[in-house]
């Protein structure tokens, strides 16, 4: 690490390692700014880098033949990238990039992967939140087909709001859009349903919470399952 | 032009999109409109019944088609109900960049594009619009 101002145990996989292996690691650590729109993992190319968010967030997404783009998953300062390469997969088919800028701490994936086959505390933690990762998937397959627009947004923003670890998401309303497969008017109406009801002020990109309490009472099953199995694995 | 009942202002909504059209009807309806749906512009033509039906605004949105090819049929619709120029057109764009996010353009003596970000913007643009028809 050349600098310190924010700990890499801002990141929940890293703050659950031991001590040893934290200090295996610390060496390999390269605290890095991310800006929005930078190109995490490309489909097809070996992943060289694992990314720890501090407080920012990533996203995974699929692209159709047509240009249609949709979002596959988030990754927060609960979680990482590379994922495939602790499986043997070394690449993937879906790019991440960067959503919301911040700060990760980048470790050269072979490291990880070294330390990861040894068998200790990393391995466990990494393969706990790759099942969280599967829980993510199948949750939001049901909840994109079963659960309507303003249910969807209000997930998102409380997930989103969790991997960022801050009640203010900055979020483009196109990229809303995108991420849960709606037209721009879905966002604009359901963003308007939870600001009539005082829980969320959404203005120019910026969507803040106003109301924690509520807006998970707003929420679909489908967050509090994917809440309580993480809460579950890593509390 | 508002309905008898109650004075609401009535709004033609075209709206393709089987998600949107409930949470946007819905919206509609707690801001004080009367919402008259119609699905995309043959089911609008049937609706409208030739002249039959009077509305304070048109507010289309429609899937796979350019802002310039929506308001045509928005005009194409005003003509067809034989809605006179001053009944505004609105068009909710879907495809635009961050320069146009929140921005309401006028392109005719009465005819909008909206380019949405914030919540409350058409719902904002709506109220300017019907009451300088008198529909609020």
């Amino acid at each position: 690490m050349t600098q310190h101002s924010r700990a890499p145990t801002a990141n929940r996989l890293l703050a659950h390692l031991s001590g040893d292996e934290l200090e295996l690691l610390r060496p390999h650590m390269e605290r890095v700014p991310l800006s929005h729109g930078d190109r995490i993992i490309e489909p097809h190319v070996p992943i060289k880098d694992i990314y720890f968010p501090l407080n920012c967030l990533l996203s995974m997404v699929t692209t159709m033949e047509d240009g249609a783009i949709i979002e596959s998953g988030s990754i927060g300062r609960e979680g990482m990238s590379g994922a495939p390469v602790m499986l043997d997969a070394s690449e993937t088919t879906m790019p991440t990039f960067v959503q919301i800028p911040g700060e990760a701490v980048r470790v050269k994936a072979s490291v990880v992967k070294d330390l990861y086959e040894r068998g200790g505390a990393l391995k466990k933690i990494i393969n706990r939140y790759i099942h969280t990762v599967i829980v993510v998937g199948s949750q939001s397959v049901a909840c994109n087909r079963l659960h309507h627009i303003e249910a969807r947004l209000t997930r998102w923003l409380l997930m989103s709001s969790d991997g960022v670890g801050s009640h203010e998401v900055n979020l483009t309303h196109e990229y809303l859009a995108v991420m849960l497969g709606v037209r721009r008017a879905g966002v604009s109406e359901a963003a308007a349903k939870l600001q009539e009801r005082n829980l969320i002020r959404y203005n120019r990109g910026n969507v803040l919470i106003l109301d924690r309490e509520a807006l998970e009472a707003a929420a679909c099953e489908c967050y509090h399952v994917v809440r309580a199995e993480y809460e579950r694995l890593f509390s | 032009m508002s309905d008898d009942q109650g004075n609401q202002p009535t709004i033609f909504l075209v709206e393709e999109d089987d998600e949107t059209r409930p949470i946007l009807k819905g919206n509609l309806k707690n801001y004080g409109y009367r919402v008259l749906l119609a699905l995309d512009e043959e089911d609008a033509q049937e609706r409208l019944g030739d002249g039959v039906v009077q509305a304070d605004l048109l507010l289309i949105n429609l899937v796979g088609k350019t802002t310039d090819e929506v308001l045509q049929i928005g005009r194409r619709l005003r003509t067809y109900a034989k809605y006179d120029g001053h009944t505004p057109l609105v068009v909710i764009a879907e495809k635009y960049g961050v320069e146009l996010e929140g921005k309401d353009v006028k392109v005719g003596d009465n005819d909008w594009v909206t380019y949405l970000e914030d919540p409350y913007q058409l719902k904002n643009l709506l109220r300017r619009l019907t009451s300088k028809t008198g529909g609020e």
